[in-house]
């Protein structure tokens, strides 16, 4: 994993995929994109789980848990 | 538990890779396999993504895949939000798709307790006597 700090170890080129316009108009894949963006700053870029076997990820709270909730309570009444 | 289904058959590695690039693009980061995770990561998603696997089985391969760490960068989100969107296709309660999305999610990113283990297991144990 280290070839992305010191990519002269072993050059492997960077991917510039075309990505298929069936694939990228598909509602799945722009649902999971747009949670995946949303999410994206709670994670760390570099790729930490491997390496010391513990992943990383910043806390949310739970005030989205309680908006849920009261909205849900606020539903029933 | 009978809740077995071909859970990431919607997400192939062509998926999986133009999601990495998306990410990495919003972040100026650089889209690029991994020399040691790659081609096994690969090979481990497209053997069993079509699978009918228990909902359990599907998390721990994107946990897996998360830790071999394919690419450079963002393996994380990429394989946490594919794990959240399978959770969403349950359809549960809003609270309850929360706390199980969140559960699966820490479980994919490699962060979750032992107790949040022991939750999302008994979650899928429920689950499956549910959905049949």
């Amino acid at each position: 994993m280290d070839d992305c700090a010191f990519p002269s170890r072993e050059y492997l080129p960077a991917m510039k995929p075309a990505i298929d316009p069936k694939l990228r108009n598909n509602p799945v894949f722009q649902r999971v994109l747009a949670d995946a963006m949303a999410i994206q700053d709670r994670f760390s870029a570099e790729p930490v789980y491997g390496k010391t076997g513990k992943g990383s990820l910043k806390s949310t709270g739970i005030a989205e848990l309680q908006r849920i909730k009261s909205a849900k309570k606020s539903h029933r009444r | 538990m009978a809740s077995s289904r071909r859970w990431l058959a919607d997400y192939s590695w062509e998926f999986v890779t133009a999601q990495n690039a998306l990410l990495c693009q919003a972040k100026n980061a650089l889209h690029k396999p991994t020399s040691d995770g790659h081609d096994v990561t690969k090979r481990l998603w497209e053997s069993r993504q079509r699978e009918v696997l228990r909902l359990d089985e599907a998390v721990d391969l994107c946990r897996r895949c998360h830790r071999l760490a394919p690419f450079c960068f963002y393996n994380g989100n990429t394989f946490a939000a594919i794990i959240r969107d399978v959770i969403l296709s349950l359809e549960l309660p809003a609270d309850q798709a929360y706390v199980v999305r969140s559960l699966a999610g820490h479980i994919v990113a490699g962060v979750a307790t032992a107790e949040e283990e022991k939750a999302f297991r008994e979650f899928c144990e429920s689950f499956g006597s549910s959905d049949s």
